[in-house]
């Protein structure tokens, strides 16, 4: 056995690769050889040393991506998430008030006027409830419907200026969604567009060194047959 | 759970989930492989985003599912020897690595090393120190437990080379072990 055939089979030896007759015969040359010994002996040893370098753990999973296409229902779930609140109850709280302002400006528009008498309440539409005349004069009526007309309308005024202030905010909230869904868009955009010119990049290298190693072999051929 | 093969064979029925299972199995390997070959984790960050995405790319066309293995760790070697080649690094050589090795004897001595808990990083830096092709086949058996036969396949040589490769590897580390004294403080550790 040459030197050159020991190291070889020292190698299948030391990993476990001979089995057998083959194992036994090598075992049997190692025995009477004391170099080939002490070179398994060394061997192992470095190999005893390299199983103390330390693991190292990639810092991120990679995963394929796909490209997020959003279309008018991603935007609006995207806006309803900003403009609605999440709890159960905020969400409760929020649509009584909408229904309340909703019923203050109907009844604005349409003239309720609510008046009240000893014997009951009147509400009427557009025109003031008939006042009976019980004790109180004319005048007396007159003033007090135009103090609760006034009421009335300062109250009115009040609540559509509070429903103008939060129509407004509630546009400006969905104006800053809708100009981060561009933003979005725009930023997906811009990131295929760099994934496409790094991929480009890659493959022009490789052609590139293909063609390097293409030309070095006909250099090489060249050379060869002259 | 689905082997590799299976993963292969879905992945071209159309299935990219397969494909990210692939990569779930695989990355943690090829970044360590990639990590001691260059014993730099942005660079093996690289490497395996490589390795992947050309894997992605030609899935297609590997005839035999059954040698995915052997095909994913070929393409990261590959890219591995393109980097050295790209970035202009220098190839070690048994001399450059006994400058290296004589340069850090100088600098600081084994044993502070060793006080300074840095083994792993002299043990790749001693990895580092020798030739690439023998560094490969090391790594592969070494680390990644692959068979000779196997590691054959993935650098398109013979088996024989693939061994005697590794046997000089193993020398030549043997040599740095000694310069740096690792030998003497691992055995005195233990």
């Amino acid at each position: 056995m040459t030197k050159d055939e020991a190291r070889i089979l020292m190698m299948d030896y030391i990993y476990g690769e001979l089995k057998g007759e083959a194992k036994a015969d090598f075992e049997k040359v190692l025995e009477n050889d004391p170099e080939l010994q002490e070179d398994l002996r060394e061997l192992q040893n470095t190999r005893s040393v390299l199983k103390q370098v330390p693991l190292e753990e990639p810092s991120h999973r990679l995963m394929i991506v796909k490209s997020e296409k959003t279309g008018f229902s991603g935007w609006w779930n995207d806006a309803s998430k900003v403009l609605l609140p999440k709890s159960g109850f905020a969400r409760t709280v929020m649509a009584t008030a909408a229904v309340f302002m909703l019923t203050l400006m109907m009844a604005s528009v349409l003239k309720v006027q609510i008046t009240t008498a000893e014997h009951g309440m009147a509400i009427t539409f557009g025109a003031s409830a008939p006042v009976v005349q019980q004790g109180i004069n004319e005048e007396t009526v007159i003033a007090l419907m135009n103090l609760i007309r006034e009421e009335n309308a300062l109250l009115a005024a009040s609540l559509i200026e509070e429903s103008r202030e939060k129509q407004e905010e509630q546009l400006e909230e969905v104006m800053t969604a809708f100009a981060q869904y561009f933003e979005q868009q725009r930023e997906n955009d811009l990131r295929l567009i760099g994934r496409g010119l790094a991929q480009l990049e890659e493959e022009t290298w490789f052609r590139h060194i293909q063609t390097s190693e293409a030309l070095g072999e006909l250099i090489y051929a060249i050379n060869q047959q002259y | 759970m689905m082997d590799d093969n299976q993963l292969v064979k879905s992945f071209r029925s159309g299935d990219q989930q397969a494909f990210n299972a692939l990569v779930i199995r695989w990355q943690p390997r090829i970044h360590r492989f990639a990590y001691r070959f260059f014993a730099d984790s942005d660079d093996a960050s690289e490497i395996t985003q490589k390795t992947f995405i050309k894997a992605y790319q030609n899935l297609g066309s590997l005839e035999n599912e059954a040698k995915f293995s052997s095909w994913l760790y070929r393409i990261a070697n590959n890219l591995c020897l393109d980097e050295l080649k790209r970035s202009g690094r220098r190839k070690s050589s048994p001399l450059e690595a006994w400058m290296q090795s004589s340069e850090m004897a100088a600098e600081m001595s084994p044993a502070q090393e060793l006080e300074h808990a840095e083994l792993g990083a002299m043990l790749q830096k001693a990895l580092l120190a020798i030739p690439d092709e023998q560094r490969t086949v090391v790594l592969l058996k070494e680390y990644e437990g692959l068979t000779f036969r196997e590691i054959a396949e993935v650098l398109e040589v013979s088996e024989n080379t693939v061994k005697s490769r590794m046997y000089y590897g193993l020398k030549a580390l043997r040599k740095v072990f000694k310069k740096w004294k690792i030998d003497t403080e691992v055995k005195y550790d233990d």
